[in-house]
Protein backbone atom coordinates (compact mmCIF):
# COMPACT_ATOMS: atom_id res chain seq x y z
CA UNK A 1 0.00 0.00 0.00
CA UNK A 2 1.43 3.31 -1.01
CA UNK A 3 1.80 6.27 1.27
CA UNK A 4 -0.56 8.13 -1.02
CA UNK A 5 -3.24 5.56 -0.52
CA UNK A 6 -2.81 5.45 3.23
CA UNK A 7 -3.13 9.21 3.25
CA UNK A 8 -6.19 9.02 1.06
CA UNK A 9 -7.85 6.51 3.38
CA UNK A 10 -7.02 8.60 6.43
CA UNK A 11 -8.48 11.63 4.74
CA UNK A 12 -11.60 9.66 3.90
CA UNK A 13 -11.99 8.44 7.43
CA UNK A 14 -11.62 11.95 8.76
CA UNK A 15 -14.16 13.26 6.29
CA UNK A 16 -16.58 10.46 7.14
CA UNK A 17 -16.22 11.15 10.83
CA UNK A 18 -17.12 14.74 10.20
CA UNK A 19 -20.07 13.92 7.96
CA UNK A 20 -21.72 10.96 9.66
CA UNK A 21 -23.13 12.70 12.73
CA UNK A 22 -24.67 15.51 10.70
CA UNK A 23 -26.08 13.05 8.22
CA UNK A 24 -27.59 10.91 10.93
CA UNK A 25 -29.17 13.97 12.44
CA UNK A 26 -30.69 15.28 9.24
CA UNK A 27 -31.39 12.37 6.93
CA UNK A 28 -33.25 9.82 8.99
CA UNK A 29 -36.32 10.25 6.82
CA UNK A 30 -34.56 11.23 3.64
CA UNK A 31 -32.24 8.26 3.56
CA UNK A 32 -34.71 5.85 1.97
CA UNK A 33 -35.16 8.26 -0.91
CA UNK A 34 -31.40 8.51 -1.39
CA UNK A 35 -30.96 4.77 -1.83
CA UNK A 36 -31.34 3.52 -5.38
CA UNK A 37 -34.28 1.20 -6.07
CA UNK A 38 -33.78 -2.48 -5.30
CA UNK A 39 -33.81 -4.40 -8.58
CA UNK A 40 -32.27 -7.53 -7.05
CA UNK A 41 -34.12 -10.81 -7.50
CA UNK A 42 -35.39 -13.12 -10.20
CA UNK A 43 -36.78 -11.73 -13.46
CA UNK A 44 -38.09 -13.25 -16.65
CA UNK A 45 -38.55 -11.67 -20.07
CA UNK A 46 -42.17 -11.01 -21.10
CA UNK A 47 -41.59 -10.18 -24.76
CA UNK A 48 -39.27 -12.81 -26.18
CA UNK A 49 -38.48 -12.38 -29.83
CA UNK A 50 -35.99 -13.95 -32.20
CA UNK A 51 -35.56 -10.66 -34.04
CA UNK A 52 -34.89 -7.45 -32.17
CA UNK A 53 -36.68 -4.36 -33.52
CA UNK A 54 -36.76 -0.68 -32.65
CA UNK A 55 -39.25 0.66 -30.10
CA UNK A 56 -41.46 1.53 -33.11
CA UNK A 57 -41.38 -2.08 -34.30
CA UNK A 58 -39.16 -1.23 -37.25
CA UNK A 59 -36.05 -2.88 -38.58
CA UNK A 60 -33.02 -1.02 -37.17
CA UNK A 61 -31.57 1.66 -39.51
CA UNK A 62 -28.95 -0.52 -41.17
CA UNK A 63 -26.35 1.08 -43.39
CA UNK A 64 -25.41 -0.58 -46.67
CA UNK A 65 -22.60 -2.39 -44.91
CA UNK A 66 -24.93 -3.36 -42.07
CA UNK A 67 -27.55 -4.67 -44.51
CA UNK A 68 -24.96 -6.85 -46.20
CA UNK A 69 -23.80 -8.28 -42.87
CA UNK A 70 -27.40 -8.92 -41.78
CA UNK A 71 -28.28 -10.59 -45.10
CA UNK A 72 -25.22 -12.81 -44.80
CA UNK A 73 -26.21 -13.81 -41.26
CA UNK A 74 -29.79 -14.57 -42.34
CA UNK A 75 -28.54 -16.66 -45.26
CA UNK A 76 -26.09 -18.55 -43.06
CA UNK A 77 -28.89 -19.27 -40.65
CA UNK A 78 -31.04 -20.73 -43.41
CA UNK A 79 -28.20 -23.09 -44.19
CA UNK A 80 -27.98 -23.99 -40.49
CA UNK A 81 -24.53 -22.40 -40.36
CA UNK A 82 -25.07 -19.24 -38.33
CA UNK A 83 -21.99 -17.09 -37.97
CA UNK A 84 -21.99 -17.20 -34.21
CA UNK A 85 -22.39 -20.99 -34.30
CA UNK A 86 -24.21 -21.46 -31.05
CA UNK A 87 -24.06 -25.20 -31.54
CA UNK A 88 -20.56 -24.95 -30.07
CA UNK A 89 -22.15 -23.59 -26.88
CA UNK A 90 -20.13 -20.40 -26.84
CA UNK A 91 -21.91 -17.68 -24.84
CA UNK A 92 -24.54 -15.69 -26.69
CA UNK A 93 -22.98 -12.68 -25.00
CA UNK A 94 -24.17 -9.12 -24.60
CA UNK A 95 -26.78 -7.95 -25.46
CA UNK A 96 -28.26 -11.18 -26.79
CA UNK A 97 -28.34 -12.86 -23.38
CA UNK A 98 -30.73 -10.11 -22.27
CA UNK A 99 -33.22 -11.36 -24.88
CA UNK A 100 -33.19 -14.95 -23.58
CA UNK A 101 -36.51 -16.32 -22.33
CA UNK A 102 -34.92 -18.04 -19.31
CA UNK A 103 -34.97 -16.50 -15.83
CA UNK A 104 -32.40 -13.87 -14.92
CA UNK A 105 -31.10 -13.27 -11.40
CA UNK A 106 -29.90 -9.77 -10.52
CA UNK A 107 -27.48 -9.39 -7.63
CA UNK A 108 -27.37 -5.76 -6.55
CA UNK A 109 -24.66 -4.35 -4.33
CA UNK A 110 -23.31 -0.83 -4.00
CA UNK A 111 -20.07 -1.72 -5.79
CA UNK A 112 -21.30 -4.03 -8.49
CA UNK A 113 -24.42 -5.37 -10.13
CA UNK A 114 -24.23 -8.90 -11.48
CA UNK A 115 -26.63 -10.29 -14.03
CA UNK A 116 -26.78 -14.07 -13.60
CA UNK A 117 -28.44 -15.51 -16.67
CA UNK A 118 -29.74 -19.08 -16.44
CA UNK A 119 -29.33 -19.38 -20.22
CA UNK A 120 -25.81 -20.74 -20.74
CA UNK A 121 -25.00 -19.69 -17.16
CA UNK A 122 -23.76 -16.34 -18.41
CA UNK A 123 -22.44 -13.86 -15.87
CA UNK A 124 -22.37 -10.15 -16.58
CA UNK A 125 -20.37 -8.00 -14.17
CA UNK A 126 -21.37 -4.33 -14.04
CA UNK A 127 -18.96 -2.24 -11.98
CA UNK A 128 -20.66 0.73 -10.40
CA UNK A 129 -19.62 4.37 -10.56
CA UNK A 130 -16.61 3.92 -12.79
CA UNK A 131 -15.81 5.52 -16.13
CA UNK A 132 -16.23 3.54 -19.34
CA UNK A 133 -12.83 1.91 -19.86
CA UNK A 134 -10.44 2.95 -22.60
CA UNK A 135 -11.39 0.75 -25.60
CA UNK A 136 -7.71 0.30 -26.41
CA UNK A 137 -6.95 -1.00 -22.92
CA UNK A 138 -9.43 -3.87 -22.85
CA UNK A 139 -9.68 -7.22 -24.55
CA UNK A 140 -12.77 -7.87 -26.63
CA UNK A 141 -15.10 -10.48 -25.15
CA UNK A 142 -18.50 -12.09 -25.49
CA UNK A 143 -19.80 -10.28 -22.43
CA UNK A 144 -18.12 -6.92 -23.01
CA UNK A 145 -17.03 -4.45 -20.37
CA UNK A 146 -19.89 -2.84 -18.47
CA UNK A 147 -20.04 0.01 -15.98
CA UNK A 148 -23.15 1.36 -14.31
CA UNK A 149 -24.50 4.24 -12.30
CA UNK A 150 -27.83 5.35 -10.94
CA UNK A 151 -29.65 8.34 -12.40
CA UNK A 152 -32.52 8.72 -9.96
CA UNK A 153 -34.61 5.56 -10.23
CA UNK A 154 -32.79 4.35 -13.33
CA UNK A 155 -29.75 2.11 -13.58
CA UNK A 156 -27.70 3.27 -16.55
CA UNK A 157 -25.27 0.69 -17.97
CA UNK A 158 -22.62 1.47 -20.58
CA UNK A 159 -21.06 -1.43 -22.43
CA UNK A 160 -18.24 -1.68 -24.98
CA UNK A 161 -15.69 -4.27 -26.00
CA UNK A 162 -17.84 -6.86 -27.80
CA UNK A 163 -15.96 -9.03 -30.23
CA UNK A 164 -17.06 -9.98 -33.72
CA UNK A 165 -18.40 -13.42 -32.85
CA UNK A 166 -21.62 -12.21 -31.26
CA UNK A 167 -24.82 -10.94 -32.81
CA UNK A 168 -27.70 -9.01 -31.27
CA UNK A 169 -30.42 -11.61 -31.65
CA UNK A 170 -31.22 -15.10 -32.79
CA UNK A 171 -31.77 -14.00 -36.39
CA UNK A 172 -28.33 -12.45 -36.58
CA UNK A 173 -28.70 -8.66 -36.29
CA UNK A 174 -25.05 -7.70 -36.69
CA UNK A 175 -22.66 -5.37 -34.93
CA UNK A 176 -19.04 -4.33 -35.27
CA UNK A 177 -16.49 -4.33 -32.47
CA UNK A 178 -17.05 -0.57 -32.18
CA UNK A 179 -20.64 -0.94 -30.98
CA UNK A 180 -21.52 0.69 -27.69
CA UNK A 181 -24.68 -0.06 -25.74
CA UNK A 182 -26.46 2.17 -23.27
CA UNK A 183 -29.07 0.38 -21.19
CA UNK A 184 -31.54 2.11 -18.90
CA UNK A 185 -33.16 -0.23 -16.38
CA UNK A 186 -35.95 0.80 -14.04
CA UNK A 187 -38.78 -0.72 -12.08
CA UNK A 188 -42.27 -0.18 -13.48
CA UNK A 189 -45.75 -1.34 -12.49
CA UNK A 190 -45.00 -0.80 -8.84
CA UNK A 191 -41.94 -3.02 -8.97
CA UNK A 192 -43.69 -6.00 -10.55
CA UNK A 193 -41.82 -5.39 -13.78
CA UNK A 194 -38.37 -4.28 -14.85
CA UNK A 195 -38.00 -2.26 -18.02
CA UNK A 196 -34.77 -2.20 -20.03
CA UNK A 197 -34.46 0.45 -22.73
CA UNK A 198 -31.39 -0.35 -24.79
CA UNK A 199 -29.72 2.00 -27.27
CA UNK A 200 -27.17 0.72 -29.77
CA UNK A 201 -24.58 2.95 -31.37
CA UNK A 202 -22.53 1.46 -34.19
CA UNK A 203 -21.98 3.94 -37.06
CA UNK A 204 -20.54 1.43 -39.53
CA UNK A 205 -23.63 -0.77 -39.44
CA UNK A 206 -26.37 1.65 -38.32
CA UNK A 207 -26.97 5.12 -39.74
CA UNK A 208 -28.19 6.38 -36.34
CA UNK A 209 -28.32 5.12 -32.78
CA UNK A 210 -31.45 3.05 -32.30
CA UNK A 211 -33.40 1.87 -29.31
CA UNK A 212 -35.33 -1.20 -28.30
CA UNK A 213 -37.31 -1.95 -25.14
CA UNK A 214 -37.77 -5.18 -23.24
CA UNK A 215 -39.75 -5.88 -20.09
CA UNK A 216 -39.19 -8.49 -17.40
CA UNK A 217 -41.70 -9.85 -14.88
CA UNK A 218 -40.68 -10.26 -11.26
CA UNK A 219 -40.59 -13.97 -10.48
CA UNK A 220 -39.94 -14.31 -6.77
CA UNK A 221 -39.60 -17.88 -5.63
CA UNK A 222 -38.25 -19.25 -8.91
CA UNK A 223 -34.89 -20.99 -8.64
CA UNK A 224 -32.42 -20.85 -11.50
CA UNK A 225 -31.61 -24.29 -12.84
CA UNK A 226 -28.41 -25.62 -14.36
CA UNK A 227 -28.45 -24.89 -18.07
CA UNK A 228 -26.73 -27.65 -19.98
CA UNK A 229 -26.00 -26.63 -23.54
CA UNK A 230 -23.65 -29.50 -24.26
CA UNK A 231 -26.08 -32.38 -23.99
CA UNK A 232 -28.05 -34.43 -21.61
CA UNK A 233 -25.89 -35.89 -18.88
CA UNK A 234 -27.51 -39.29 -19.26
CA UNK A 235 -26.39 -39.35 -22.90
CA UNK A 236 -22.72 -39.23 -21.94
CA UNK B 1 -8.61 -12.99 -13.93
CA UNK B 2 -7.30 -9.55 -14.54
CA UNK B 3 -5.34 -7.52 -12.06
CA UNK B 4 -6.90 -4.15 -11.57
CA UNK B 5 -5.11 -0.99 -12.38
CA UNK B 6 -5.77 1.67 -9.85
CA UNK B 7 -5.47 5.35 -10.54
CA UNK B 8 -2.43 7.01 -9.05
CA UNK B 9 -4.23 10.32 -9.28
CA UNK B 10 -5.47 11.88 -6.04
CA UNK B 11 -8.79 11.05 -4.53
CA UNK B 12 -11.47 11.15 -7.22
CA UNK B 13 -13.70 8.19 -6.49
CA UNK B 14 -17.04 7.83 -4.86
CA UNK B 15 -17.10 8.17 -1.15
CA UNK B 16 -18.84 5.22 0.36
CA UNK B 17 -19.41 4.51 3.99
CA UNK B 18 -22.01 2.86 6.12
CA UNK B 19 -23.95 4.32 8.98
CA UNK B 20 -25.60 2.34 11.71
CA UNK B 21 -28.94 2.89 9.99
CA UNK B 22 -27.92 1.55 6.59
CA UNK B 23 -25.80 2.31 3.60
CA UNK B 24 -25.38 5.87 2.42
CA UNK B 25 -23.65 6.61 -0.84
CA UNK B 26 -22.50 10.10 -1.62
CA UNK B 27 -21.14 10.86 -5.08
CA UNK B 28 -18.05 13.01 -4.94
CA UNK B 29 -16.31 14.66 -7.88
CA UNK B 30 -15.54 12.68 -11.01
CA UNK B 31 -15.48 8.93 -11.43
CA UNK B 32 -12.45 6.66 -11.37
CA UNK B 33 -11.89 2.94 -11.05
CA UNK B 34 -12.92 1.79 -7.61
CA UNK B 35 -10.30 1.14 -5.01
CA UNK B 36 -10.13 -2.47 -3.83
CA UNK B 37 -12.72 -3.12 -1.13
CA UNK B 38 -11.73 -3.57 2.47
CA UNK B 39 -12.83 -6.79 4.18
CA UNK B 40 -16.43 -6.66 5.42
CA UNK B 41 -17.31 -3.82 3.09
CA UNK B 42 -21.13 -3.73 3.14
CA UNK B 43 -20.96 -2.58 -0.49
CA UNK B 44 -19.96 -6.13 -1.46
CA UNK B 45 -23.31 -7.64 -0.59
CA UNK B 46 -27.00 -6.85 -0.89
CA UNK B 47 -27.83 -3.92 1.39
CA UNK B 48 -30.76 -5.85 2.93
CA UNK B 49 -28.56 -8.54 4.48
CA UNK B 50 -28.80 -8.23 8.25
CA UNK B 51 -25.65 -6.56 9.56
CA UNK B 52 -25.27 -9.31 12.16
CA UNK B 53 -24.70 -11.94 9.43
CA UNK B 54 -20.97 -12.58 8.87
CA UNK B 55 -19.79 -10.81 5.72
CA UNK B 56 -18.04 -13.32 3.45
CA UNK B 57 -18.89 -11.42 0.25
CA UNK B 58 -16.15 -10.45 -2.16
CA UNK B 59 -13.48 -12.05 -4.31
CA UNK B 60 -11.60 -15.15 -3.16
CA UNK B 61 -9.12 -17.56 -4.68
CA UNK B 62 -7.97 -20.93 -3.43
CA UNK B 63 -4.59 -20.95 -1.70
CA UNK B 64 -2.23 -23.25 -3.58
CA UNK B 65 -3.20 -25.40 -6.51
CA UNK B 66 -3.68 -28.98 -5.46
CA UNK B 67 -5.60 -31.12 -7.91
CA UNK B 68 -5.94 -33.98 -5.46
CA UNK B 69 -8.74 -33.81 -2.90
CA UNK B 70 -7.86 -36.08 0.01
CA UNK B 71 -8.95 -36.46 3.63
CA UNK B 72 -7.56 -33.81 5.96
CA UNK B 73 -5.58 -36.40 7.95
CA UNK B 74 -3.51 -37.21 4.85
CA UNK B 75 -5.00 -40.66 4.33
CA UNK B 76 -6.34 -41.82 0.98
CA UNK B 77 -10.03 -41.34 0.19
CA UNK B 78 -11.98 -44.35 1.50
CA UNK B 79 -12.85 -45.56 -2.00
CA UNK B 80 -15.04 -48.57 -2.53
CA UNK B 81 -13.14 -51.12 -4.64
CA UNK B 82 -14.71 -50.07 -7.97
CA UNK B 83 -13.80 -46.44 -7.31
CA UNK B 84 -10.23 -47.25 -6.28
CA UNK B 85 -9.83 -49.35 -9.42
CA UNK B 86 -11.14 -46.49 -11.57
CA UNK B 87 -8.80 -44.05 -9.82
CA UNK B 88 -5.76 -46.27 -10.33
CA UNK B 89 -6.60 -46.89 -13.98
CA UNK B 90 -6.80 -43.15 -14.52
CA UNK B 91 -3.49 -42.54 -12.75
CA UNK B 92 -1.83 -45.28 -14.81
CA UNK B 93 -3.20 -43.87 -18.07
CA UNK B 94 -1.94 -40.40 -17.21
CA UNK B 95 1.49 -41.75 -16.25
CA UNK B 96 1.61 -43.53 -19.60
CA UNK B 97 0.91 -40.24 -21.42
CA UNK B 98 -2.55 -41.38 -22.53
CA UNK B 99 -4.88 -39.59 -20.11
CA UNK B 100 -8.50 -40.70 -19.88
CA UNK B 101 -11.47 -38.50 -20.70
CA UNK B 102 -12.17 -35.71 -18.22
CA UNK B 103 -15.65 -34.14 -18.60
CA UNK B 104 -14.26 -30.63 -18.10
CA UNK B 105 -12.09 -31.13 -21.18
CA UNK B 106 -15.39 -31.22 -23.08
CA UNK B 107 -16.46 -28.10 -21.16
CA UNK B 108 -18.90 -29.83 -18.82
CA UNK B 109 -19.13 -28.09 -15.43
CA UNK B 110 -16.54 -29.06 -12.81
CA UNK B 111 -19.28 -29.69 -10.27
CA UNK B 112 -19.15 -29.94 -6.51
CA UNK B 113 -16.81 -30.54 -4.74
CA UNK B 114 -14.20 -30.23 -7.51
CA UNK B 115 -14.77 -26.52 -8.10
CA UNK B 116 -13.90 -25.78 -4.44
CA UNK B 117 -10.28 -26.56 -5.35
CA UNK B 118 -10.28 -24.84 -8.77
CA UNK B 119 -7.41 -22.33 -9.04
CA UNK B 120 -9.54 -19.44 -10.30
CA UNK B 121 -11.23 -16.51 -8.58
CA UNK B 122 -14.63 -17.00 -6.94
CA UNK B 123 -16.91 -14.17 -5.92
CA UNK B 124 -19.39 -14.57 -3.09
CA UNK B 125 -22.44 -12.30 -3.05
CA UNK B 126 -24.80 -12.51 -0.10
CA UNK B 127 -28.45 -11.55 -0.34
CA UNK B 128 -31.02 -11.88 2.47
CA UNK B 129 -32.18 -15.23 1.07
CA UNK B 130 -29.15 -16.61 -0.72
CA UNK B 131 -25.40 -16.94 -0.77
CA UNK B 132 -24.40 -16.88 -4.42
CA UNK B 133 -21.05 -18.19 -5.67
CA UNK B 134 -19.84 -16.80 -9.00
CA UNK B 135 -16.94 -18.66 -10.55
CA UNK B 136 -14.51 -17.38 -13.15
CA UNK B 137 -13.90 -20.92 -14.34
CA UNK B 138 -16.48 -21.91 -16.93
CA UNK B 139 -18.52 -18.84 -15.84
CA UNK B 140 -20.46 -21.12 -13.53
CA UNK B 141 -22.60 -20.04 -10.61
CA UNK B 142 -24.20 -21.68 -7.63
CA UNK B 143 -27.03 -20.45 -5.46
CA UNK B 144 -27.20 -21.56 -1.81
CA UNK B 145 -30.76 -21.08 -0.61
CA UNK B 146 -30.80 -19.97 3.01
CA UNK B 147 -33.37 -21.43 5.37
CA UNK B 148 -34.89 -23.67 2.71
CA UNK B 149 -35.29 -27.43 2.37
CA UNK B 150 -34.32 -29.43 -0.69
CA UNK B 151 -37.33 -30.05 -2.93
CA UNK B 152 -38.75 -33.58 -2.90
CA UNK B 153 -37.69 -34.08 -6.52
CA UNK B 154 -34.41 -32.61 -7.74
CA UNK B 155 -33.34 -32.52 -11.37
CA UNK B 156 -29.78 -33.87 -11.12
CA UNK B 157 -27.02 -31.40 -12.00
CA UNK B 158 -23.27 -30.95 -11.73
CA UNK B 159 -23.47 -28.29 -9.04
CA UNK B 160 -26.36 -29.94 -7.20
CA UNK B 161 -29.10 -28.28 -5.19
CA UNK B 162 -27.77 -26.35 -2.22
CA UNK B 163 -29.46 -25.14 0.97
CA UNK B 164 -27.69 -23.44 3.83
CA UNK B 165 -27.88 -21.83 7.21
CA UNK B 166 -25.57 -19.99 9.58
CA UNK B 167 -24.26 -21.65 12.74
CA UNK B 168 -22.55 -18.77 14.48
CA UNK B 169 -19.73 -17.63 12.21
CA UNK B 170 -20.02 -20.70 9.99
CA UNK B 171 -22.10 -21.07 6.84
CA UNK B 172 -23.26 -24.68 6.61
CA UNK B 173 -24.18 -25.75 3.07
CA UNK B 174 -25.94 -29.01 2.29
CA UNK B 175 -25.82 -30.08 -1.38
CA UNK B 176 -27.42 -33.04 -3.07
CA UNK B 177 -29.06 -33.91 -6.39
CA UNK B 178 -25.90 -34.54 -8.36
CA UNK B 179 -25.28 -36.28 -11.66
CA UNK B 180 -22.70 -39.08 -11.43
CA UNK B 181 -20.63 -37.86 -14.39
CA UNK B 182 -18.49 -35.27 -12.63
CA UNK B 183 -15.29 -36.10 -10.76
CA UNK B 184 -14.52 -35.46 -7.10
CA UNK B 185 -11.31 -33.78 -8.16
CA UNK B 186 -8.94 -33.24 -11.03
CA UNK B 187 -7.08 -36.38 -10.01
CA UNK B 188 -10.11 -38.48 -10.92
CA UNK B 189 -11.96 -39.94 -7.93
CA UNK B 190 -15.52 -40.66 -8.93
CA UNK B 191 -18.78 -40.38 -7.04
CA UNK B 192 -22.32 -41.61 -7.47
CA UNK B 193 -25.62 -39.79 -7.89
CA UNK B 194 -26.24 -40.47 -4.19
CA UNK B 195 -23.48 -38.07 -3.13
CA UNK B 196 -24.25 -35.50 -0.50
CA UNK B 197 -21.73 -32.78 0.35
CA UNK B 198 -21.80 -30.76 3.55
CA UNK B 199 -19.63 -27.65 3.56
CA UNK B 200 -18.69 -25.60 6.58
CA UNK B 201 -17.45 -22.20 5.45
CA UNK B 202 -16.03 -19.61 7.81
CA UNK B 203 -13.57 -16.77 7.87
CA UNK B 204 -10.34 -17.67 9.64
CA UNK B 205 -9.49 -13.98 9.52
CA UNK B 206 -10.24 -11.16 7.13
CA UNK B 207 -7.71 -12.56 4.67
CA UNK B 208 -8.82 -16.17 4.47
CA UNK B 209 -11.91 -18.30 4.23
CA UNK B 210 -11.88 -21.92 5.27
CA UNK B 211 -14.02 -24.33 3.24
CA UNK B 212 -14.25 -27.67 5.00
CA UNK B 213 -16.33 -30.21 3.12
CA UNK B 214 -17.57 -33.68 3.96
CA UNK B 215 -18.38 -36.12 1.17
CA UNK B 216 -21.02 -38.68 2.03
CA UNK B 217 -21.59 -41.20 -0.75
CA UNK B 218 -22.18 -44.79 0.34
CA UNK B 219 -22.16 -46.00 -3.28
CA UNK B 220 -18.63 -44.69 -3.89
CA UNK B 221 -16.88 -44.51 -0.47
CA UNK B 222 -16.90 -46.81 2.54
CA UNK B 223 -17.52 -43.90 4.92
CA UNK B 224 -18.01 -40.13 4.87
CA UNK B 225 -14.73 -38.22 4.68
CA UNK B 226 -13.70 -34.61 5.09
CA UNK B 227 -11.31 -32.42 3.13
CA UNK B 228 -10.44 -28.75 3.30
CA UNK B 229 -9.35 -25.80 1.22
CA UNK B 230 -8.51 -22.26 2.27
CA UNK B 231 -9.50 -19.41 0.01
CA UNK B 232 -7.54 -16.17 0.13
CA UNK B 233 -9.09 -12.72 0.03
CA UNK B 234 -8.37 -11.27 -3.42
CA UNK B 235 -9.86 -7.78 -3.60
CA UNK B 236 -7.19 -6.95 -6.18
CA UNK B 237 -8.58 -9.17 -8.93
CA UNK B 238 -11.56 -8.96 -11.20
CA UNK B 239 -13.11 -11.61 -13.38
CA UNK B 240 -11.56 -12.30 -16.73
CA UNK B 241 -13.78 -13.92 -19.35
CA UNK B 242 -13.30 -17.69 -19.33
CA UNK B 243 -14.79 -19.47 -22.33
CA UNK B 244 -13.95 -23.16 -22.36
CA UNK B 245 -15.50 -23.66 -25.79
CA UNK B 246 -13.05 -21.11 -27.16
CA UNK B 247 -10.06 -22.89 -25.63
CA UNK B 248 -9.76 -20.61 -22.63
CA UNK B 249 -6.49 -18.70 -22.54
CA UNK B 250 -6.47 -17.82 -18.88
CA UNK B 251 -5.11 -21.11 -17.62
CA UNK B 252 -2.87 -21.12 -14.56
CA UNK B 253 0.74 -22.18 -14.99
CA UNK B 254 2.23 -25.30 -13.42
CA UNK B 255 2.46 -23.53 -10.08
CA UNK B 256 -1.16 -22.45 -10.17
CA UNK B 257 -0.27 -18.83 -10.82
CA UNK B 258 -2.75 -17.04 -13.04
CA UNK B 259 -1.54 -15.12 -16.02
CA UNK B 260 -2.21 -11.44 -15.97
CA UNK B 261 -3.70 -10.03 -19.16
Amino acid sequence: MTTTRIFRRSALAALATLLIPSLLATTTNVQAAELPPDIGGIWQLTNYTTGVRTVDGQLPPLTGEGKAAYAANLAARKQMKPREDMSRCVPSGTPRAMFAPNPLMILQTARKITLVQEYQHQLRHIYMDEPVPDPDAIELSFTGESVGHWEGDTLVIDTIGLHRDTVLDREGMPHTTDMSIKERLRLIEGGKQLEAVMTFTDPAYYSAPWTTRIVFDSKPGIELTEYNCLGRYEDL
Amino acid sequence: MSLMHYPSAPFVRLLQFSSIAGLVVIPVLALAVQEPPQPNDPGLRDRDVNASVPNISGMWQVRGYNRYIKPEDGSLPPWLPWNQQAFEERAAAEAAGTPLYDPTAACFPSGIPRIIAAPYPVEIVQTPDEVVFLYETQHLFRVVHLGKQHPAVIEPSSMGHAVGHWEGDTLVVDSTGFVDTTQIDEQGSKHSAQMRVIERIRKLDNGSLEVEFTIDDPAAFSKPWTAKRVWEWRPDVRFYEYVCEENNRNAPDANGVLRNF
